[in-house]
């Protein structure tokens, strides 16, 4: 049994505020664009791309964020010529792309690799480089993100009244999407390739009742989802739990209370 | 033959074709607004107004024509939808904000100029149609435009609001002297407010004052029936216009 000063519990949690903190305007991008499952099929998809990435003996997260990017252009330009809708597009291709990594996985001897892990994320496995490294692109990240956010949050409301005001599109949806492909596999570690949106999402969607500004709801999306990840770990360790689902059960409970309190306030 | 480019125009169009899907949405359309001058597009649905008002602001690429803005020229566009209840939390101070090239007193100015001062901080999500039509004018107004284009800007507002708008718009426009370019279904109501009406109906039918398009037969036609009047225009192009080319515009209304 561990304990709560055990440096095994305090790698995931620095890697997982960092990804909370990250995910939380992201998610929030996400949700107000309504392409929530947007991030689900990126996920997924990754997972073929770290096979790729292992049998080649290249970085994993180069493989995932590769794969989740290059997706996540395709589906944009699928997208423009619209003769199947995104949600059709989204479902076939993040199944399609389980699928794809999971047989990878299977046939290959070269893969000593426990799907489970990649599925539902192993933070046993978080090396203290990897922790780091996370922290480190989170920070570029969020500068990065800071930013672009103003034409963002602009694009995501209304696209041709920003696009009048000067701002391009197409280099904020392209920004927009290499910062979720690399969201997508950094944080997968930690939750899993199956749970990596709901960090996205679940935080984003409970703080949208309360906010009065953009800013102010990516803010409360970032303490609900740090909350989650503490949450989440400390029920991991105690009573051990798999530490990427607890994370997603406590901010499914926390999502719950603000729709509660949101429903009673009115 | 194409008409040649005026120089003083803020926006000429020139020839301009669009298609959707094997559809062809303008068919050689030629377009000129003047500073100073409101400039209605008036048609039925589907006669590409609004892509014509969205390649003259520059969110479309025509398939083929020449579109010619004057250098350093600044849009303002007022878009027929804007949703009502917008996806994030936002105040209307912080909206006029987004364009980022606003100061606190010129986003004020402009509501102030449009009787919104006090909307100020309600939720975008909050506004009435009028109150949000209004919000949306200040932030082209903000912006100093050299042209103002508005599609379909009385959409969904309740006939006092309407009415409140163009009579604002003559007024803005004389104290700015911006030029407009405006998108509307409905002659009538805007006529006050227009110096030149453009028919269009995929290709433009006719263009004159309020007054001389209102009198047309194949201005009435239009939108009567569709069908007869699409054929009707392809029979005879009445111009009204002064610098027409050659002889050939009759106004003779045969039907």
């Amino acid at each position: 049994m561990m304990t709560i000063d055990d440096p095994l519990i305090l790698r995931p949690l620095i890697a997982g505020l960092a990804l909370a903190v990250l995910g939380a305007p992201l998610g929030c991008l996400l949700v107000w664009r309504r392409i929530a499952f947007f991030g689900e099929t990126m996920a997924h998809v990754a997972l073929p791309g770290i096979a790729v990435a292992l049998l080649s003996g290249l970085p994993p997260f180069a493989g995932a964020a590769a794969a989740a990017l290059l997706t996540a252009l395709l589906l944009a330009m699928m997208n423009r010529q619209a003769d199947t809708g995104l949600d059709t597009l989204l479902a076939a291709l993040a199944h399609v792309g389980l699928s794809a990594g999971l047989i990878v996985l299977a046939v290959s001897d070269r893969i000593r690799l426990d799907p489970m892990a990649l599925l539902f994320g192993d933070i046993l496995a978080l090396s203290a480089a990897d922790v780091w490294i996370t922290a480190a692109i989170c920070a570029v990240g969020g500068v990065v993100l800071a930013r672009a956010w103003k034409p963002l949050v602009f694009l995501t409301l209304h696209r041709d009244l920003a696009r009048v005001s000067g701002i391009s599109d197409r280099a904020c949806d392209i920004l927009f999407l290499a910062g979720l492909a690399g969201y997508v596999a950094l944080a997968m570690k930690l939750v899993g390739v199956l749970l990596v949106t709901s960090l996205l999402i679940i935080p984003a969607a409970a703080a949208q009742p309360f906010a009065r500004t953009p800013e102010g709801a990516a803010a409360s999306a970032a303490v609900l989802a740090g909350g989650s990840v503490i949450g989440g770990l400390l029920l991991s360790f105690a009573w051990d739990w798999p530490s990427g689902p607890a994370i997603v059960a406590v901010a499914g409970s926390l999502f719950a209370a603000a729709r509660l309190m949101a429903a009673t306030r009115r | 033959m194409q008409p040649p480019f005026p120089d003083s125009a803020l926006i000429s169009l020139r020839d301009i074709r669009f298609g959707l899907g094997g559809q062809s949405i303008l068919e050689g359309v030629d377009l000129d607004v003047a500073p100073g001058e409101i400039v209605t597009v008036v048609g039925p649905n589907g006669a590409g107004k609004s892509t014509l008002a969205r390649i003259a602001a520059g969110l479309l690429k025509p398939d083929g024509g020449t579109v010619r803005r004057r250098p350093g020229l600044k849009i303002g566009y007022v878009p027929q939808d804007f949703p009502a209840t917008p996806p994030m939390p936002m105040s209307v101070r912080r909206f006029l904000d987004l364009p980022g090239s606003l100061t606190q007193t010129e986003a004020q100015d402009a509501l102030t100029l449009l009787s919104a001062a006090h909307l100020a901080d309600k939720p975008i999500g909050r506004l009435s149609g009028g109150e949000r039509q209004r919000v949306l004018l200040a932030m082209a107004l903000a912006a100093r435009p050299g042209i103002l284009i508005l599609d379909e800007p009385s959409k969904g507002l309740d006939p006092i609001s309407e009415n409140d708008l163009y009579a604002r718009l003559p007024l803005l426009r004389d104290r700015f002297g911006f030029g407009v370019l405006m998108i509307s279904h409905d002659l009538h109501v805007v006529m006050a407010a227009t110096d030149r009406v453009v028919c269009l109906n995929k290709h433009i039918c006719c263009e004159g004052s309020p007054r001389d398009v209102d009198a047309i037969a194949a201005f009435r036609t239009l939108f009567a029936d569709p069908e007869i009047s699409h054929l009707a225009l392809y029979h005879h192009r009445p111009h009204l216009h002064p610098h027409d080319h050659d002889g050939e515009d009759g106004h003779d209304d045969d039907d």
